[in-house]
């Protein structure tokens, strides 16, 4: 096999335009995303979102410096290339920053036509695209923290409440398992504080969490909203489990609701203090909900002990590198614990239901199911 | 059944604080005579249950603790009727009916267990009239003045009172020095000498408590400006012969230029042993690599920190080779339910005792507690009360110096911390004089 080398796509770019061969390519600028969008596992997310373009005839995947991806076909792929605007707006949704649009990450060339356009797009030097692209976010600080958490106390927070249906799929048809209500946070930081990468500073990022908890608490616990309120599941921190937010809310829950509410913690809350951790989870498991691991990679469960946590669900985000990495896993966990984050690539969906999976949420497995608007999930639960 | 509101209880309100003012002299007493009259009435047994969070141990009983017992009463007697009484120093008094006091107890004992001295010293339950003597002789007790603080979220402008007092500081008056020791046959081998910022220095230069301190998040934040100040006292630190230096550090810390500039500028044969917080590592996986690569290839040790029990039981940190963990001694790891203690045992020895520092060894017990479990190296008050001991046996200059005085001078990274000692030498003689294998 050929390396995939930028020298490579050079040379395939040439030779297109050599022997009037026609090619399509895609250009993926990661290099334009903000730092909390750039990390490695949302550069394996976005190869994973290119996916669908690799069903494609004759095509090929390069991996350029910046870091860019590139992807040259034959003929038409235009399903394929809505599967990967689809999945990349998925992704781009899911932040937890502002992100560039889709327009300044992604560039379409016809080949051999636009071969010039694209190998200069590549010689693109670095200091070029500091003066071209998009200004750098600054990083939350505790003043534009102040000034969030302010903010947030007025806003209605109810227009930025979203819910991401987690699906179950056994030997019927897959049904709705919960749904995880959340806030919208690219929405909340376009409106509230447009010029700051909420994940840019990690510590001052979980402490906004606990305030947003509170508030997403109050909003499920005014009158009303639980009447019609299916199985859900919440993100919370252990001290928000131990609040009087959490108090009320659990007042209110219907009794036909109890035992089907999953808490979800994430691993940094979950050590920041693991005595409140363990009292959380005893007081949680009185009242009669599940609770569940949120970024449980099999890196992390190398480092903390699925069993010793005694959890009912691990929350998995995929990757390419899972089905190589997941088999300690599987070896302590019971596949039905385990809920697959799948993003938009549906390569996760098959490969989790291959390996015995039942719970799985994202976009790739939210198009595997028959109901995906937002109307009929709420009809079904 | 008793139903909430039920007018055998005329004059007792569904709960009663007795930090605040009351309009009945001794509420407790009170619903004791209730009880005793429903009992008589009725010819039904009532019971009295007394949750003793005010034995939780330190630093117990914590807001939540209070809030989540108050809710799981709360909530019994709005199902099955009776009477709540809140204590202000953290205790709860119930008044059912026998079934409802005597359902709680399981759900009350396994969720306060890890916290409390012993289910017996957690709980007291009664049944009237058979047991009002002794109900009358304990509640009679009870009402005491100590107060529980709320949890309220630290303000976030405290982070700019720490930055203020962090920059505005000389460095050596806010890093101290700290060494660690292996205890063996012979004695005690020095094993490294820990730079760190003083947060009681930081507050002592404050005048005042510093909030941020208290919120872990909001801490991790400033800790990446405490790296600046301790990469500066680094720099900086005179340390004779060859030597084993730690510093804590964040992964943001390992990864910035002044932590290369750092290591470039380190004598040769300085060992240097870099601590990261065990939530710092968990918390961004992908960046901890990058910091534990960098200090692979800068030739130094790494070293968990901020490992508590509760933590370890639940973490198999040796999935990561540190050279070390530092797990913090806590004296409720000496008196831990049997399924805690195991878990513990577990830990340590699945890690290996020979790697764990005991750290915050503030007491003998401490010592006692790691070398009953093969634990060998410590850090902690007493150690440095145990170093500086030694120092005042051997040190010709002692007679006016008091231990407090040498524990002090050999803490201090400065000249000014060290003043009214005539014997620095000796003083410096806590650096470790051989780099100390670590454990491979």
């Amino acid at each position: 096999m050929k390396p995939s080398t930028p020298a490579r796509l050079a040379s395939l770019v040439s030779d297109c335009a050599a022997a009037g061969v026609n090619r399509q390519a895609l250009l993926l600028r990661m290099d334009r995303l903000p730092p909390g969008l750039s990390r490695p596992h949302h550069r394996r997310l976005a190869e994973s979102a290119l996916a669908p373009l690799m069903r494609a005839p004759r095509s090929e995947m390069f991996h350029l410096p910046g870091p860019r991806l590139a992807v040259v076909w034959r003929g038409d792929a235009e399903a394929a290339l809505l599967d990967v605007v689809d999945a990349l707006e998925h992704l781009l949704a899911d932040a937890t920053v502002a992100a560039p649009s889709l327009r300044e990450l992604v560039f379409l060339y016809d080949l051999p036509e636009n071969g010039d356009l694209l190998m200069l797009a590549l010689e693109d030097t670095p200091v070029h695209e500091t003066l071209v692209g998009p200004k750098p976010v600054p990083p939350l600080d505790p003043a534009s923290l102040l000034m969030l958490e302010s903010a947030l106390a007025q806003a209605d927070i109810a227009r930025f409440a979203r819910r991401e249906a987690v699906w179950r799929f056994g030997p019927d048809a897959p049904s709705l398992a919960w749904e995880r209500r959340t806030l919208s946070l690219s929405e909340l930081t376009a409106e509230l504080v447009p010029d700051r990468d909420l994940a840019g500073d990690p510590w001052l990022f979980r402490r906004l969490t606990r305030t947003l908890d509170r508030r997403l608490l109050a909003l499920l616990a005014s009158p009303g909203e639980l009447v019609k309120a299916g199985p859900f599941a919440l993100d919370l921190n252990v001290v928000s489990v131990l609040g009087p937010e959490f108090l009320k809310l659990d007042a209110a829950l219907p009794t036909l609701l109890r035992g089907r509410i999953v808490l979800a913690m994430h691993p940094a809350d979950v050590v920041a203090d693991a005595s409140a951790f363990a009292f959380a989870r005893g007081f949680a498991r009185a009242r009669d909900y599940r609770l569940m691991l949120r970024d449980a990679t099999p890196q992390l469960l190398a480092v903390l002990s699925a069993a010793s946590l005694d959890l009912d669900y691990l929350s998995l985000p995929w990757s390419p590198d899972l089905p190589t990495e997941a088999a300690h896993i599987f070896d302590t966990c019971p596949t039905e614990s385990l809920v697959l984050e799948c993003g938009a690539d549906p390569a996760a969906l098959q490969w989790g239901r291959g390996a015995g999976l039942q719970l799985f949420t994202g976009a790739a497995a939210d198009r595997a199911t028959d109901r995906t608007t937002l109307g009929e999930r709420a009809a079904a639960a | 059944m008793w139903a909430s509101g039920d007018t055998r209880f005329q004059g007792i309100p569904g709960r009663i604080t007795l930090a605040a003012a009351n309009p009945i002299a001794n509420p407790l007493q009170h619903a004791l005579d209730l009880g005793l009259d429903w009992a008589a009435r009725t010819k039904r047994p009532v019971s009295i249950l007394v949750l003793h969070l005010s034995r939780l141990h330190s630093p117990g009983p914590r807001p939540h603790h209070r809030r989540i017992a108050s809710a799981l009463l709360d909530g019994a007697i709005q199902t099955h009727g009776g009477q709540l009484f809140s204590c202000s120093n953290g205790d709860f008094v119930l008044l059912s009916d026998p079934a409802t006091g005597a359902a709680l107890v399981p759900t009350l004992s396994h969720l306060f267990r890890p916290e409390a001295p012993g289910v017996d010293r957690l709980i007291t339950l009664w049944s009237l009239p058979t047991d009002g003597d002794a109900a009358r002789t304990h509640l009679a007790t009870m009402a005491t003045t100590a107060s529980v603080l709320e949890d309220l979220p630290v303000p976030i402008g405290a982070i700019a009172a720490a930055e203020m007092v962090l920059a505005s500081a000389p460095v050596e008056e806010l890093v101290r020095r700290q060494t660690a020791v292996r205890i063996t046959g012979r004695g005690m081998d020095r094993i490294y000498q820990e730079l760190s910022v003083s947060l009681a220095a930081l507050e002592a230069r404050n005048g005042a408590p510093l909030p941020v301190i208290a919120d872990p998040f909001l801490f991790r934040h400033l800790a990446a400006r405490l790296d600046e100040r301790v990469l500066q006292a680094a720099t900086g630190v005179d340390m004779p012969g060859t030597a084993a230096l730690h510093l804590n550090l964040t992964v943001t810390g390992i990864l910035s230029n002044a932590f290369t500039d750092f290591t470039a500028s380190c004598a040769p044969d300085v060992t240097l042993g870099v601590e990261i917080q065990f939530m710092e590592a968990v918390s961004d996986l992908t960046r901890f690599a990058a910091a534990r690569d960098r200090l692979r290839r800068a030739g130094c040790h790494l070293v968990l920190d901020g490992v508590d029990h509760a933590v370890f039981s639940l973490s198999r940190p040796a999935a990561w080779q540190p050279s070390l963990l530092k797990l913090d001694w806590s004296p409720r790891m000496a008196t831990l339910p049997a399924r805690e203690r195991r878990m513990l045992d577990d830990a340590v020895t699945a890690f290996g005792p020979e790697r764990i520092v005991l750290h915050r060894a503030e007491t003998e017990p401490a010592l006692s507690w790691g070398l009953q479990r093969g634990i060998r190296c410590f850090q902690g008050r007493h150690v440095d009360a145990m170093l500086a001991a030694e120092r005042i046996t051997h040190c010709a200059h002692a007679l006016a110096c008091t231990l407090r005085q040498c524990i002090d001078r050999a803490a201090a990274t400065g000249s000014a911390g060290r003043i009214g000692c005539k014997n620095t030498a000796m003083l410096d003689a806590a650096h470790p004089r051989a780099a100390v294998a670590l454990a491979a």
